[in-house]
């Protein structure tokens, strides 16, 4: 997936800058495969070994049937808008955050 | 890329990640010229031969094979087959597919490996022939 390398790099840049809440807006996506899942994950790996927390905004039905396929949306909160994954709408279908172990 | 007698394309990239890109076009277009294929499966079509091509790609790079990964498609009767051939080392698909939940620790841990389970999940077929002398994968969608 083109943009999967920077985004790891987004993500490794942040989290040394100090943030633990990370929103990744993937709007304008039209196509992901496991390259880029494998970023989302290393992202959501590398914030809850902080403590922290990532939330996905994924309004493309083909780009969220793929994260459906890999259980992520079990994991990560997946919506279609930021309103949504930050919870401050009541629509939608982000799910809140599960705990990273059991 | 070459169309050959039976309708086939067949295309051959360098074992590269960056003609992935190339294959998922070339593909999908061939895909749209088959009438009752849905929008929606040739986005499933894109995927899965995203996967297939990447673990060719992927296959090649580890083992340092430098001949070309190949990829056939053929369009007939309502449904699309790809075919990915690889000279790589082999493996064994069953061992890579991962049941843990997703909410364990085992499965935050693997950033890679999920494109059999992604292909399995979108084709309607998939076969895996694997051999210490290549991989043939095949996968087969068909009209809703």
């Amino acid at each position: 997936m083109v943009g999967a390398p920077e985004l790891r790099q987004a993500v490794v840049r942040a989290v040394a800058d100090g943030c633990r809440a990370l929103i990744l807006d993937l709007s304008e996506l039209d196509f992901v495969d496991s390259f880029g899942i494998g970023a989302v994950v290393a992202a959501l790996k590398r914030l809850r070994q902080r403590g922290g927390e990532l939330a996905v905004v994924c309004p493309s039905p083909r780009v969220r049937r793929v994260f459906e396929i890999c259980d992520l949306d079990r994991i990560i909160a997946i919506g279609d808008s930021i309103d949504v994954v930050t919870g401050s709408r009541a629509t939608g279908a982000a799910a809140p955050p599960a705990p990273a172990a059991r | 890329m070459s169309a050959t007698s039976n309708d086939a394309i067949e295309v051959e990239i360098p074992p590269r990640p960056d003609y992935v890109s190339l294959v998922r076009v070339v593909v999908a277009a061939a895909a749209e010229l088959e009438p009752s294929l849905e929008p929606a499966r040739v986005d499933d079509l894109r995927v899965a031969v995203s996967e297939a091509t990447t673990n060719a790609i992927q296959a090649h790079i580890r083992s340092g094979c430098t001949s070309p990964v190949r990829v056939s498609c053929h369009c007939s009767g309502g449904q699309v087959s790809v075919v990915v051939r690889d000279e790589g080392p082999g493996f064994d698909a069953d061992a890579v597919l991962d049941t843990s939940p997703a909410e364990s620790p085992v499965r935050l841990g693997r950033e890679s490996g999920m494109g059999i389970s992604i292909i399995r999940a979108l084709a309607d077929e998939f076969h895996i022939r694997s051999s210490p002398h290549g991989t043939e994968a095949c996968l087969i969608l068909k009209s809703s």
